[in-house]
């Protein structure tokens, strides 16, 4: 049976309102986005936030310690590791989002085709992605990289694609349980045609699913930089990327370990605030929509 | 009396595999099975029969939600399955659809106002203003009232939400609606609600009905002429006074003397009762 | 009806249930002063719309009102003389299942997809009648026989999504049976069937209830089904009772239009004159005070109507009303 005295009467999830239950409900997830949202700021402010050019070699300060003039001391090349990490950020969260736009681009209009099409059109798009998923991540990415020259965004637009199968089954499943919905007969029997099938009933629907896949995502593209930084695939020097300072500062761990740790504090931090957030989302969504079937 | 619809034959086997999965053997179920019956002007045919029997299935295969294998389906003179995607999208106007579950059968996303005016925008047949219009008009015809234009279907009772659906079925002034279990998923009370506005709407707007029901006494309440199916094929169709008084068949027996009476069974048990 | 005077406690006695949804200081009153007995063997049928309240109060005698953020907030729940309210939830385990089971509107939610029919019902004999695993299960056997499943032996071996839905709720009749309980709580057990099953499951009722004596509260929307188990009907109205009688004075002369109007919504064979729908929809719990609930869709109020709130007076025989004007209205009923 469906009460309305088993929801309380403010549940009705539109509106304002639906933020302040989104906090009251996932607190963890909503931190996560303020957090996130004070590094994206950071990024887009670095010039001003930075108190030094990242770039600007200081030989004769190498390996500084804490504070003074370099609040996070200075690297192997006397650069300030602040600034370094500022700029960092842009780098690295620029890098995550050409990864995941190109595996949106690739994985979410053929995600909508297959679900909305089904049969053959379906099959053939899910086996070449069933195929592109047992290509392992990582020689995928060095092929590409070694066909389109080295960079950053080559790189990254190689892990998009690796992430690209992941879209699409997202996308291909939100779409299919949406395809089942009565709505969906409703619209094609007062005569829509499948153009406006697809855009107004369809794609409203699936987004809610799609944006906790970017999120998610968005994380594994931010340790994914890393580690391409690591492995010299990434970004060229003297440019700065999370990765890249990770990378360099392994060699002079045992002298200066903060250069470590604090890119790393970096990664872990915030793939772990994307990951918290597309879970915190996943939960949101999932509990609205459909409560009258009970 | 000329018909406005007529059905001959129909027929819908479910089954068979896709191509490229690996699937076992090919399982063919009959759904529907030589259907024949014509709807008349202003007048409603009901469907009955238990889940399974194909009921719903003649519902969506006259308006080609689902594609017949077998029949032909004639309205007013126009060969259905004859026409083209685009063509059938065109005739989608005078014949609508009501469906039996009032929670999924709105988009979510979409506002009352929006969702009762959307027949008009896919068939462009009114302005902004005079779409505005039409749709309050309709809200208020089903009993809502314009205060619900701006409102999404999570913060409205199945009861509306079923109001919702027939005022956004008639906006287009259709000829002819199928109601598949329209008040199924309803509380008693409300289905009565509901009975009585699509029974009123009928009246006003002549409207032909297919209305399918497991309920046989609904039957009595809305419909003029009945097919009694039974495993995808018609067991019993007449006129409603003639298959209910004097059923013919052992099934629609069966049905009959499943629906509940409302006099309570220890009034019908402790003493005689003439037969209702 | 005849209410048999004895000096023992009734089997269910609930008192001036008051039921509580929400969280921090924002709290709705859902149920309102609901008080109603069960006597063994008899079956008494809550009735309302969705949002009367109906489904709530039921559960509420499982002690699962917590389980969805609701609490009691006055009132008792005693089971042979037993208080249950305030017990603690480990007490209320081992009466959940053995003394009270529960059947639901859709059986398969009931159920563990993981485990076989047999085993689910088996489970319960293992856990409340202490039985061992072979014992269990050749009562679990004899349960599906019980409930009208045919090759039981065969059919315990299947898992609850190959079962129809009538079979389903047949075994889920079983399960609930299984452990002999003296109260049943059917919520609307026979909505989600066919016409031709929902007469079936009816009869089973019927039949085991007149083989063990059981005491069923029986939660519908559908005065028409109620009118085929129920000896005794107590009808909620947006989070209280507005009336509540044996079945044939309630059918015959009701005494709350409301009732009156959900009898005319009654669908039935051989009427002759089509339904009579109650104009309007139901308030909220908990948003009308100080008035009839009733009266704003009430055909037959009057200026008193809206300026208190009527209480649930004792008219005769056992029967009780919450209607300004019960004394001076005649209502139409089900007439034969």
């Amino acid at each position: 049976m469906s009460t309305a005295a088993q929801k309380p009467a403010g549940a009705s999830a539109v509106g304002r309102g639906r933020l302040r239950g989104f906090v009251r409900a996932e607190p963890l997830a909503a931190l996560s986005f303020v957090y996130l949202a004070l590094i994206v700021l950071a990024a887009i402010f670095a010039p001003v936030l930075a108190s030094h050019d990242p770039n600007a070699q200081q030989l004769m300060l190498r390996l500084q310690p804490w504070g003074g003039d370099h609040l996070f001391g200075t690297d192997d090349y006397g650069r300030d590791v602040f600034s370094r990490l500022v700029y960092g950020t842009r780098v690295t969260l620029q890098a995550s989002a050409v990864a995941v736009g190109v595996s949106v681009l690739i994985g979410v209009p053929t995600g909508l085709l297959a679900g909305y099409r089904k049969g053959l059109v379906d099959a053939v798009l899910s086996r070449i992605f069933d195929g592109l998923m047992s290509i392992p991540g990582l020689i995928l990415a060095l092929t590409i990289v070694a066909v389109l020259g080295p960079g950053l965004t080559n790189a990254m637009a190689a892990v998009g694609l690796i992430f690209a199968p992941q879209f699409f089954r997202v996308t291909r499943a939100a779409t299919q349980e949406v395809m089942g919905e009565t709505y969906i007969e409703s619209s094609i029997s007062i005569g829509c045609k499948p153009t406006r099938v697809v855009l107004k009933h369809v794609m409203p629907n699936v987004v809610p699913a799609i944006l906790v896949q970017i999120s998610v995502a968005l994380g594994v593209a931010v340790s994914a930089e890393a580690s391409l930084s690591f492995l010299g695939l990434g970004v060229e020097a003297p440019t700065a990327s999370w990765g890249s300072m990770l990378s360099t500062s392994a060699q002079t761990m045992t002298i200066a370990p903060n250069m470590v740790w604090l890119p790393g504090l970096m990664i872990f931090s915030v793939v772990l605030a994307f990951t918290l957030l597309g879970e915190g989302m996943r939960r949101a969504l999932v509990s609205t929509g459909k409560n009258n079937d009970d | 009396m000329s018909a406005l619809l007529e059905v001959k034959g129909l027929g819908k086997t479910f089954g068979g595999r896709s191509r490229l999965s690996l699937g076992r053997g090919k399982v063919v179920t009959k759904a529907v099975d030589d259907v024949s019956f014509t709807v008349t002007k202003g007048r409603s045919v009901a469907v009955v029969g238990e889940s399974g029997a194909g009921k719903s299935t003649v519902g969506r295969l006259v308006l080609r939600l689902i594609e017949p294998d077998e029949g032909t389906i004639t309205f007013d003179g126009v060969d259905l399955r004859a026409q083209s995607a685009e063509g059938m999208r065109q005739m989608r106007r005078r014949m609508q659809m009501v469906f039996q579950d009032p929670y999924s059968c709105l988009n979510p996303r979409m506002s009352i106002a929006d969702s009762i005016a959307e027949p008009l925008v896919v068939h462009d047949l009114a302005g902004r203003a005079e779409r505005d219009a039409k749709v309050a008009e309709m809200l208020d015809r089903v009993g809502l009232g314009s205060r619900f234009a701006r409102r999404f279907p999570v913060e409205l009772s199945g009861g509306q939400l079923q109001r919702v659906a027939i005022a956004r079925a008639l906006i287009v002034e259709p000829d002819f609606v199928v109601c598949d279990e329209p008040t199924a998923a309803l509380d008693v009370s409300v289905q009565a609600q509901v009975l009585e506005l699509l029974t009123q709407m009928q009246s006003e707007l002549g409207l032909a009905l297919l209305f399918i029901t497991h309920h046989l006494a609904l039957v009595e309440v809305i419909a003029d002429d009945v097919l009694v199916m039974k495993r995808g094929r018609v067991v019993e169709q007449g006129p409603v006074t003639e298959v209910l008084r004097r059923p013919r068949e052992e099934y629609t027996r069966d049905l009959l003397a499943a629906v509940p009476s409302p006099i309570p069974r220890v009034l019908r048990e402790g003493q005689p009762l003439t037969a209702t | 009806m005849t209410e048999s005077i004895t000096s023992q406690p009734p089997l269910l006695e609930v008192e001036g249930l008051t039921l509580e949804y929400g969280s921090g200081r924002r709290w709705t009153r859902v149920v309102e002063d609901v008080s109603f007995t069960l006597n063994a063997g008899q079956t008494l049928a809550l009735v309302g719309e969705s949002g009367s309240g109906k489904t709530v109060s039921a559960t509420a005698v499982l002690g699962l009102a917590g389980r969805k953020g609701g609490r009691i907030a006055e009132g008792s729940i005693k089971l042979r003389g037993r208080e249950l309210v305030g017990l603690p939830e480990r007490e209320l385990r081992r009466i959940r299942g053995s003394e009270v089971a529960m059947i639901f509107q859709n059986p398969l939610r009931s159920l563990n997809p993981a485990f076989t029919a047999g085993e689910q019902v088996a489970e319960v004999a293992r856990v409340h009648l202490d039985l061992g695993r072979k014992a269990a299960w050749d009562r679990a056997i004899e349960m599906l026989d019980a409930v009208g499943i045919p090759d039981p032996e065969r059919r315990a071996r299947d898992y609850p999504h190959q079962f129809s839905g009538g079979m389903a709720q047949r075994l889920a009749i079983a399960a609930a049976l299984c452990s002999n309980p003296s109260v049943l709580i059917a919520d609307e057990p026979t909505t989600a069937l066919d016409v031709t099953v929902q007469a079936l499951v009816l009869q089973l009722l019927r039949k085991v209830q007149s083989d063990t004596d059981l005491a069923v509260l029986f939660i519908s929307h559908d005065l028409g089904v109620v009118a085929d188990v129920a000896d005794r009907v107590v009808v909620m109205y947006s989070g209280e009772v507005v009336e509540q009688g044996p079945i044939e004075d309630l059918f015959t002369t009701p005494s709350h239009p409301y009732t009156a109007g959900l009898l005319g919504s009654i669908p039935a064979l051989g009427r002759g004159e089509p339904l009579r729908a109650i104009p309007g929809t139901i308030p909220p719990p908990g948003t009308l005070q100080g008035t009839c609930r009733f009266a704003e869709r009430c055909e037959h109020k009057v200026a008193g109507c809206q300026q208190a709130h009527p209480p649930l007076a004792v008219t005769a025989d056992s029967r009780a009303v919450r209607c300004l004007r019960a004394a001076d209205l005649v209502l139409e009923g089900i007439t034969r």
